[in-house]
């Protein structure tokens, strides 16, 4: 149910990428047209990388599970599978979200408060995907399409 | 009293102020306005004590549209369709009073503040809190429990009541009987409508029992209370003096058939810590020994922002999930669900151990969704009458009930937006398994809820009824129920019904002075 996402047009307001990428389907329709290309750079991201996946895939968390979901996202939105560009976009999205410091300096369980801001606040703002008829914010997406890719 | 009127002599004429015809939730309420008054009220039932099959089968019908069960969804016996209700009461909001732009055929004559006075005593009529169904500090106090304020700004919270339910024959029954100026007349079907040449005034009612007796009733004014199918269907019938029926001057008549399209299985929520949602949201809760319930509906800011229908939405709790479900190669719908909640462990859940310590395989829940949604009102969606005829001999009704594909996109829109909420609180995420591809699901269906057939318009051309549920062009018959509603909301109607019949009382008691 690509549409339940990708319709609403409500508040999106902050992210100015692409049309295309999965990650900001639920903005099509409110944004200018752009590329991939138009994104911050790669950087170097692994140490956030280490972190932030250290996060996810705690508290239980199943590897093989995420990975079977970001198979999912990847293959609801096969254009959006450079993990170097998904990395800087899950940083940006860290950076934002701090508190304090930087996704490098910050601890895991800040890090990881970041993101479930982030992701709270992305349901709350529309900006989802749709994903085999789940709806999962971006930015969630994001990090289980990685994890996938890693 | 209580009259058999199979036992009556046939050809009996009984004489009363006040005729009702339907001894359902609003003629029964309206029964009850006049209890003890100077007024001789005669109560017209189609049907008996309890239900009997051959009475019932009277409510058959040929339905082309949607398919519609129309002898399943009502009941023809003292009580009416009370007599199956689910209980669920709230009040119609007040938007859904309004014209609005991208609502064709929308507005009520009046705005909420009409029945607003009517809603407690009608709330205590039907057994449920006055007045508290929007009220969510009230709720938190009555259960003790904290309600997270929804996030989007999409929906809101409102609160559902659950009567016992009351079914109306058997909680107002004796009092009717017991009450010197009522007359209760059951097995007594109306066939006729009688108008005065011109039909600008009823004179009389033909009665008919299954049995062949024929009798007359007569008096000053006339309710015809029989439902949002019967009601139509009674005035195309009465078409002795006006070819096209009582009322169908502008055909109008039977036209708007409205229901509040339901869909089950349309969706799941799966939710890591079922403490994170409140039971209120899940379940019915008692409160004061009251059930309540919460709702998911939409603002009023996003109705008008998007163009929206009204809807309501409600979850409850369907199952347990654990982690020695695997993901087979089959992909079953559960095992799907669990993936997800592996997966997405890090939002929905606290901690770093075991959600439940004494069940360590356990990782989450389900809940369940339902939802009723209003549909746009459309004169396409219709009662007319069959050429197939009942066992009194009468054309049986048929019905064409439609959906737009207006309809459509607002439910897929509101669907969307009951994702986003739990999401934005952390509590669960949503799979959506209806495809948003512009046809109605085949499994929709209705919850019972028969409206619009006689729409309430101040302009004859435009509605069946005045503001005072009068219908246009006759001095002296009145109409009772959800029949008269021009919009439907997605509240279940049967508050509003009792409302609205009292409000009716209202207008009628100086009239019959």
């Amino acid at each position: 149910m690509n549409a339940a996402g990708s319709r609403s047009t409500g508040r999106a307001t902050v992210q100015a990428c692409t049309r295309r990428s999965f990650l900001l389907t639920a903005l099509a329709g409110v944004l200018g047209a752009g590329t991939l290309a138009a994104c911050s750079a790669p950087t170097d991201t692994g140490n956030a990388f280490q972190k932030w996946s250290a996060w996810l895939l705690g508290n239980n968390a199943n590897h093989d599970a995420v990975v079977r979901l970001g198979k999912a996202c990847l293959q609801a939105y096969p254009a959006d599978g450079d993990k170097h560009v998904l990395l800087a976009q899950i940083d940006k999205v860290i950076m934002a979200n701090l508190e304090a410091g930087t996704p490098e300096s910050a601890s895991l369980l800040q890090v990881g408060a970041a993101l479930e801001r982030a992701v709270r606040a992305e349901y709350a703002d529309d900006k989802v995907v749709a994903v085999a008829g789940w709806v999962l914010s971006a930015t969630e997406a994001r990090l289980y399409a990685a994890v996938a890719l890693a | 009293m209580f009259i058999d009127a199979r036992t009556l002599p046939d050809r009996t004429t009984i004489e009363a102020d006040l005729a009702i015809i339907g001894g359902g939730a609003a003629g029964i309420t309206l029964a009850r306005a006049f209890l003890g008054s100077a007024r001789k009220v005669c109560v017209v039932e189609a049907g008996g004590m309890q239900l009997d099959a051959e009475v019932q089968s009277l409510y058959r019908g040929e339905s082309v549209g949607i398919d519609y069960p129309l002898d399943a969804t009502r009941m023809r016996f003292l009580g009416g369709s009370s007599n199956h209700w689910g209980g669920y009461c709230r009040p119609l909001d007040p938007i859904d009073f309004e014209q609005r732009d991208w609502v064709p055929y929308s507005g009520w004559p009046f705005g909420i503040d009409e029945i607003t006075p009517y809603y407690p005593e009608a709330s205590s009529i039907v057994e449920v809190a006055p007045g508290k169904y929007a009220d969510v500090d009230y709720w938190e106090q009555m259960t003790g429990e904290t309600l997270p304020a929804l996030a989007s700004g999409r929906m809101r919270l409102q609160f559902v009541q659950f009567s016992p339910p009351t079914k109306f024959g058997e909680r107002y029954g004796a009092e009717l009987k017991a009450a010197e100026n009522i007359q209760v007349l059951l097995n007594a079907n109306v066939v006729n409508i009688g108008a005065a040449a011109e039909g600008r005034k009823v004179e009389q009612l033909a009665i008919r029992t299954l049995g062949g007796r024929n009798h007359t009733v007569k008096a000053r004014y006339y309710v015809l209370a029989t439902g949002g199918l019967e009601n139509a269907r009674l005035l195309l019938l009465s078409n002795d003096v006006v070819p096209a029926g009582l009322g169908n001057q502008n055909d109008l008549v039977g036209r708007f058939f409205m229901e509040h399209p339901h869909l089950s299985g349309f969706g799941d929520i799966v939710v890591g810590d079922l403490s994170r949602v409140p039971p209120l949201y899940r379940e019915r809760v008692s409160a004061g020994g009251r059930p309540a319930q919460v709702a998911f509906n939409p603002s009023y800011a996003f109705l008008r922002e998007r163009k929206l229908l009204n809807a309501t939405f409600m979850a409850g709790f369907s199952g347990d999930y654990h982690t020695d479900e695997q993901v087979t190669e089959g992909q079953t719908k559960t095992a799907v669900q669990t993936d997800v909640l592996k997966a997405a462990r890090r939002f929905l859940a606290d901690g770093d151990g075991p959600v439940k310590p004494q069940a360590p395989t356990y990782i989450g829940s389900r809940l369940g969704l339902g939802c009723a949604c209003e549909q746009v009102p459309n004169p396409d969606s219709r009662v007319s009458l069959s050429s197939q005829r009942d066992a009194l001999g009468l054309p049986q009704i048929k019905l064409d009930w439609r959906l737009t594909e207006q309809d459509r996109r607002s439910l897929v829109t509101h669907m969307h937006s009951l994702a986003l909420e739990f999401g934005a609180l952390g509590m669960g995420r949503m799979v959506l398994y209806v495809e948003d591809d512009g046809i109605w699901p085949a499994h929709v269906d209705g919850g019972s809820h028969h409206m619009g057939t006689t729409r309430m318009h101040d302009d004859p051309r435009q509605g069946v009824v005045d503001r005072n549920s009068k219908v246009h062009g006759i001095d002296n018959l009145y109409i009772a129920g959800s029949s008269v509603f021009p919009t439907s909301g997605s509240a279940n109607p049967t508050l509003t019904i009792v409302a609205l019949t009292l409000r009716l009382a209202d207008h009628l008691r100086p009239r019959l002075q």
